[in-house]
């Protein structure tokens, strides 16, 4: 892993845990952003998890707030420490325990679904989706954004139509242009 | 012969509109062939497949696919000059020292593809590739500004990789849907309100540009008024 992507995931690893710990809704916003530049950059599969995890892990608090739920201790003490010990396995470059580790991640934040009035494990889903619509809108294609994430090009086309991404284009090659071309091939 | 390559996209975003029936017309009108790659054809129809969500569209496409509407298509060196236009394509923005990798195979190779058997245009809905091949500056742009980060271009990679894509047209699912409407294709849809016409091709462009199309809300405008003389 890239030291400049390292350090990146360690400070967001570790600006989720003191959001959770604080309940800090907008840091934790924050966060994600800082964690999808970083996945949009370098690419790699850890930058990736974590952007998925941050965004997940802000949906969860930040509804918290709204509905008035349990969420066990037990649970947030695995995520606490999961956060620790992938911040770890990234500083000491273990590649194995960080994966191992990701996943406890994960697995953690699946545990609460039944516990919750939504379903948490489509927030994972969703994440995905949403954050292959960030990574796109931030210049990378459709097609890459949606294989970054392990989402469709099918389920990420239907998601961006309803954003306002397409609003400013290039005005290059402007639209009557373009309509008389395709004029042209159809022999009007 | 003449010929119109698909990305993706503008299949997604026909089907999900209910007109991808209409490109059988439209191929009919156009007089040549149609084409999908192989790898666009597993995006839209063998990854679906696998799961539960939108494996009616993909069934969809597969029809298209098997009435011979769309062909696949593939040609000899394709692999290695996709090979080729992918390494530069991913290696024309950086951020520090490290190359951005802005676009993914299946996109590079339509682009491939269209080069090598003289593709009339690609059909093509997502920004990314078509700001690469027609507006670099803008995406480096684009990229900049959204990453918070500066990001360069590596002009001899953009160089090459503008000689290499040369003479490549690009038009979207927009431009093929009003095509449609001009040809009077979609004329069972106009109703007995008033203003029918227009409701129409409003109705297309949106529901295009809502499935992900890359239009802007003046385009739509634009060609809206385009085509008046059509209403």
């Amino acid at each position: 892993m890239e030291s400049l992507s390292k350090d990146v995931n360690v400070d967001v690893l570790q600006k989720i845990k003191k959001g959770i710990l604080t309940g800090n809704v907008n840091n934790l916003k924050k966060i994600t952003q800082t964690a999808l530049n970083n996945a949009s950059i370098f690419q790699d599969e850890t930058s990736i998890s974590i952007a998925i995890i941050s965004y997940a892990i802000y949906k969860l608090i930040e509804r918290k707030r709204f509905v008035e739920i349990e969420i066990p201790i037990s649970i947030y003490r695995d995520i606490i420490k999961s956060l620790e010990n992938s911040s770890l396995s990234i500083s000491n470059n273990n590649q194995k325990r960080l994966k191992q580790n990701l996943r406890v991640l994960f697995e953690s934040i699946n545990k609460l679904d039944g516990r919750l009035p939504i379903y948490i494990g489509e927030i994972l889903e969703k994440a995905k989706v949403k954050k292959a619509y960030m990574i796109h809108e931030k210049g990378i294609s459709l097609a890459r954004a949606a294989e970054l994430m392990g989402t469709s090009q099918w389920e990420l086309m239907h998601y961006i139509g309803k954003t306002r991404i397409s609003e400013h284009i290039s005005k290059k090659i402007d639209v009557k242009t373009r309509l008389n071309f395709t004029r042209g091939l159809f022999g009007l | 012969m003449k010929i119109l390559l698909f990305d993706t996209g503008p299949i997604i975003s026909m089907t999900m509109n209910h007109i991808i029936w209409s490109l059988k017309l439209l191929k009919k009108q156009f007089k040549g062939k149609f084409y999908i790659t192989e790898a666009v054809k597993k995006e839209l129809i063998d990854k679906p497949l696998r799961t539960k969500k939108f494996k009616l569209e993909a069934l969809q496409t597969l029809y298209r696919i098997n009435a011979k509407t769309l062909e696949i298509k593939t040609a000899p060196g394709l692999d290695s000059k996709t090979d080729y236009l992918l390494k530069l394509a991913n290696t024309c923005f950086k951020y520090d020292s490290h190359y951005l990798k802005i676009v993914q195979y299946a996109e590079i190779e339509t682009l491939a593809l269209a080069l090598i058997i003289k593709a009339d245009a690609i059909v093509i809905d997502e920004k990314t590739t078509r700001l690469l091949v027609e507006d670099p500056n803008k995406l480096e742009k684009i990229l900049s500004y959204k990453i918070h980060r500066k990001v360069s271009i590596d002009q001899t990679n953009l160089k090459k990789f503008i000689t290499a894509v040369k003479g490549v047209n690009l038009i979207r699912s927009a431009e093929l849907v009003s095509i449609a409407f001009e040809l009077g294709l979609l004329d069972k849809y106009i109703s007995n309100r008033p203003n029918a016409k227009k409701e129409l091709l409003e109705a297309l462009l949106w529901g295009i540009k809502l499935e992900g199309c890359a239009i802007s809300e003046k385009e739509i405008r634009m060609i809206d008024k385009l085509e008046r003389k059509n209403f």
